[in-house]
């Protein structure tokens, strides 16, 4: 149920026209690349870090590993998901993003953004990549709102002058409209079972307020992690996933697989466990739960959103704990000389 | 009488002719089935421009509804029951589905005031004939024929089409539909008796309003319908159905403006015996007035085309809805027209037909898709079948999960796919009528409807725990300090364990805590006693 512009509907209607023996190989090229793409990512970070060889040559393989051969990718890429080629250009914005290529990331921003306006926040990372000066971030942000607007234009002119795809594309998860969420089906995201359950007179209040929290999450995110673009992208990316308004589990396959160049704060992460085994449970839960509410009628529709919810929750603590992380880490550079390596400390907030 | 021919020729002085006329028709369908059908027709000649305010037998309040919603044509039909199309054959036109349908032509400057124009009109529907159909959704414009009666083709006119299947039809409705007769009281009228008229296998009313206008000369047109299938009370034996049997009235007076009132009989060849009791006198006599209906089977059936709808699927979010068409021993065209209601989304190309014999014949399709919110869709197809030949229209959708204020009081229940409407034209001939197949109940996936503070509460606090972490550290410092004495935490700590360990010890065992707790109370008093 995620409205896609008209562009998508012309691609998507040449290839099943012309060539639709070759979709699943187009997907699974998609899919290899992506992998590849990422690997190639954090080889290259691993090479600035000034990495021995060796080191490098693990971390690429580990990271189109993880990718590669997640079950969740090698299904999404069995079922021909769209979400494939988010994915893609996740990784191709990531890519560009650590190899230095502002520009062309920002362009790439915007047009994924022409899709689905969430991706935008990725816009923040580019602050890592314009040496401090405002004026050049805001022309890396200017450079991606063109390209958007070059590709709604596109979408403009293949709809034969006809503006009726803004409302269901963009506007129907944007402000003060009314088809907010109007027809949202079971998915894996936390909006779906909210906005069947709010009452009709706090819809437009709720919508509104969530996607501020979201577009508004960018800016004090930015200003805590000034020193670490990767686990900044991390953040944004992970995100962008979970507040993402129809997600499947395959949005945040590329997170997990870049999730080992954070190698350095590894020590640092506190519910690794619970979190990791969270995940899997409930990953495991959603298709039983689906099929007690759907097929057996055995269960009803709480179960299924208890299993998303608990997901996303889980989710959102892998976020808070890569902040505190990050925090701790801080911490341990700026005391380095006078703690010793097994002081126990305590926290507090000053 | 004297006002009344005071009144005509007033009348008659402004160009103004009105008629009433009645008719019952008797049709045995089998030794215990009988099909009953009452026909009320009045119509009204006025000249538009001289028009009086006077009404002699045409109801005012549809001269209303024509001229304020400049209605052409309008066609409401209430139903319950299935009509059995083997047995029974060709039903009552114009056909009318279980539930609520309408069908409506007339003039409007475009698209959206033609659709504002319709819920007016509904509204307005529902007031004379104490329906509760607001909620049908009428914003459908077929482009084939939808029913019989509404065959013209016109391009100017504004047609809209809507099915509710799920509306009951009741005394209400028989008693709204009376009040529009010329003789509500007296002759055939008194026959409309709703204790047997709903008492029946199958039970349709229609009504049915057309106006047309040359230059300034008008007519407008009312039908009034009611057809019923019943059972013969006295089953066992074969005697023949008496008035009293069918309605449980007797036929007492007689309605003197109608311009004719007759009852027909259908005998067991289709041969018809009429009887005009307008000019009977047997009526107002003591002995009551009776007309002979015979016990027969029909020999000679009519063949008709069949169609039926089958659900198929047994999940609550896919499902397939197939309408099974099979044509007579005769070949014909026929338009199909399937409403499928906003709650359930099609799977636009899976759609398809499969027919037997000599494959599918051409198709043209019409698709009136749904725009916006609780739009339904129209689908239309327009084939010309072989004679015996079987089509299946196979439709695959999607259930939808709709938002909590949408499901009825009853969601669990399911909601209602209308049946679809088949219009049937020989080609070699001008017959032409329409069936319709069954609606079916579709189960949709349904929220838990009683816990909505409780989803909210866990939403929100899924959102607050994004929230506040970052406001914490965006807007604090993170900062060590050197750990303490560890001794009373630890203590602390080991206590907890124990109790722990204790209740689960205790529930391993089966001991009850309360007698627990109560026994330390006890050791306790008496410590106090000792003292």
């Amino acid at each position: 149920m995620h409205f896609l512009p008209p562009l998508t509907l012309h691609v998507f209607r040449f290839l099943l026209k012309s060539l639709p023996t070759l979709l699943l190989p187009i997907w699974i090229l998609f899919d290899v690349s992506t992998a590849y793409m990422a690997s190639q990512a954090a080889q290259f970070v691993w090479k600035s870090m000034k990495k021995s060889d060796e080191e490098t040559k693990n971390i690429g393989k580990l990271v189109f590993n993880i990718y590669a051969f997640n079950p969740i990718t090698i299904v999404s890429t069995g079922i021909l998901s769209l979400t494939v080629f988010q994915n893609f250009c996740f990784a191709a914005i990531f890519l560009l993003f650590v190899t230095d290529r502002p520009s062309i990331c920002a362009i790439l921003i915007g047009s994924w953004s022409s899709f689905t306006i969430y991706p935008f926040t990725l816009i923040f990372c580019l602050v890592f990549r314009s040496n401090g000066s405002k004026l050049k971030f805001l022309s890396f942000v200017t450079l991606g709102l063109i390209s958007w607007a070059a590709f709604f234009g596109l979408n403009f002119l293949l709809n034969g002058g006809n503006s009726n795809f803004v409302e269901p594309v963009y506007l129907s998860i944007l402000f003060f409209c009314s088809l907010k969420f109007s027809s949202i089906q079971p998915n894996v995201g936390i909006y779906w079972y909210f906005f069947v359950q709010i009452f009709e007179h706090f819809r437009s209040f709720y919508t509104n307020s969530f996607v501020i929290l979201y577009f508004f999450m960018p800016f004090p995110i930015t200003c805590m992690i000034r020193k670490d673009p990767i686990l900044h992208f991390t953040i944004i990316g992970l995100l962008a996933s979970i507040f993402f308004p129809y997600p499947t589990l395959n949005q945040v396959s590329l997170i997990f697989a870049i999730l080992p160049l954070l190698e350095v704060y590894r020590k640092h992460f506190r519910y690794t466990i619970l979190i990791a085994g969270t995940i899997v449970t409930t990953i495991m839960l959603m298709p039983i739960m689906w099929h007690m509410w759907m097929v057996s009628s055995s269960g009803n529709a709480n179960f299924f959103f208890g299993a998303t919810i608990v997901y996303n929750v889980a989710l959102i603590n892998l976020v808070m704990d890569m902040i505190f992380v990050y925090s701790r880490r801080q911490i341990d550079l700026e005391y380095s000389d006078t703690l010793k390596k097994d002081t126990k400390m305590d926290f507090a907030f000053y | 009488m004297r006002e009344l021919i005071v009144l005509v020729l007033v009348a008659l002085a402004h160009g103004l002719t009105e008629h009433f006329d009645e008719k019952i028709t008797l049709a045995p369908l089998s030794t215990n089935e009988l099909r009953v059908d009452f026909r009320f027709n009045s119509d009204r000649n006025f000249n538009i421009e001289t028009e009086s305010r006077d009404f002699l037998t045409f109801p005012r309040i549809i001269q209303e509804l024509l001229t304020r919603y400049s209605i052409r044509k309008l066609t409401v039909t209430m139903a319950h029951g299935r009509w059995n199309l083997d047995e029974w054959g060709v039903p009552p036109q114009p056909s009318a589905p279980a539930g609520a349908q309408v069908l409506a032509e007339f003039d409007a400057e475009n698209g959206e005031k033609a659709d504002e124009r319709m819920k007016f009109l509904v509204e307005a529907l529902n007031g004379v004939l104490c329906t509760s159909i607001s909620h049908i959704n009428v914003i459908t414009s077929p482009e084939l024929v939808v029913l019989a009666n509404h065959g013209e083709k016109s391009k100017k006119l504004f047609k809209r089409y809507g099915v509710l299947s799920g509306e009951t039809t009741c005394t209400e409705n028989l008693t709204r539909l009376r009040k529009l007769l010329a003789c509500k009281e007296n002759g055939l009228s008194t026959l409309l008796h709703p204790s047997k008229l709903y008492n029946s296998l199958y039970h349709s009313s229609h009504l049915v309003i057309e106006q047309k206008c040359l230059k300034s000369q008008c007519e407008a047109r009312m039908e009034v319908g009611v057809s019923v299938v019943m059972r013969n009370p006295s089953q066992k034996s074969q005697r023949h159905w008496s008035l009293a049997d069918v309605f449980d009235r007797k036929l007492g007076s007689q309605c003197k403006i109608a311009r004719s009132s007759q009852i027909d009989v259908i005998g067991r060849q289709g041969e018809i015996t009429s009887t005009d009791i307008k000019n009977l006198t047997a009526i107002s006599g003591e002995e009551p007035f009776e007309v002979y209906i015979p016990v027969t089977e029909i020999s000679k059936k009519e063949s008709v085309v069949k169609a039926w709808s089958s659900q198929g699927g047994f999940e609550q979010k896919h499902g397939v809805l197939t309408v099974h068409v099979t044509n007579d021993n005769s070949d014909s065209e026929i338009h199909v027209s399937q409403i499928i209601p906003y709650y359930v989304h099609l799977r636009y190309s899976r759609i398809k037909w499969e027919c037997d014999m000599d494959g599918v014949p051409t198709i043209v399709k019409y698709l009136r898709n749904s725009e916006g919110g609780e739009a339904p869709t129209l689908l239309q197809y327009r084939l010309n079948l072989a004679a015996g030949q079987t089509c299946e229209l196979v439709i695959p959708f999607d259930k939808q999960l709709l938002r909590l204020e949408q499901y009825p009081p009853d969601a669990n229940h399911g909601m209602h796919i209308p049946s679809a409407s088949v219009f049937v034209r020989k080609s070699d001939s001008s017959h032409a009528y329409s069936i319709h197949s069954s609606a079916i109940l579709v189960l949709l996936p349904v929220p838990d409807f009683s816990m909505p503070f409780n989803v909210i509460c866990f939403v929100a606090t899924a959102f607050a725990l994004v929230f506040g972490p970052i406001q914490l550290y965006s807007t604090m410092w993170l900062a060590p300090v050197v750990k303490k004495s560890q001794w009373g935490r630890k203590i602390h700590r080991i206590i907890l364990l124990a109790i722990i360990a204790f209740c689960l010890y205790a529930h391993m065992m089966d001991i009850n805590l309360n007698e627990i707790r109560r026994g330390i109370e006890n050791q306790l008093e008496k410590l106090n006693e000792l003292k």
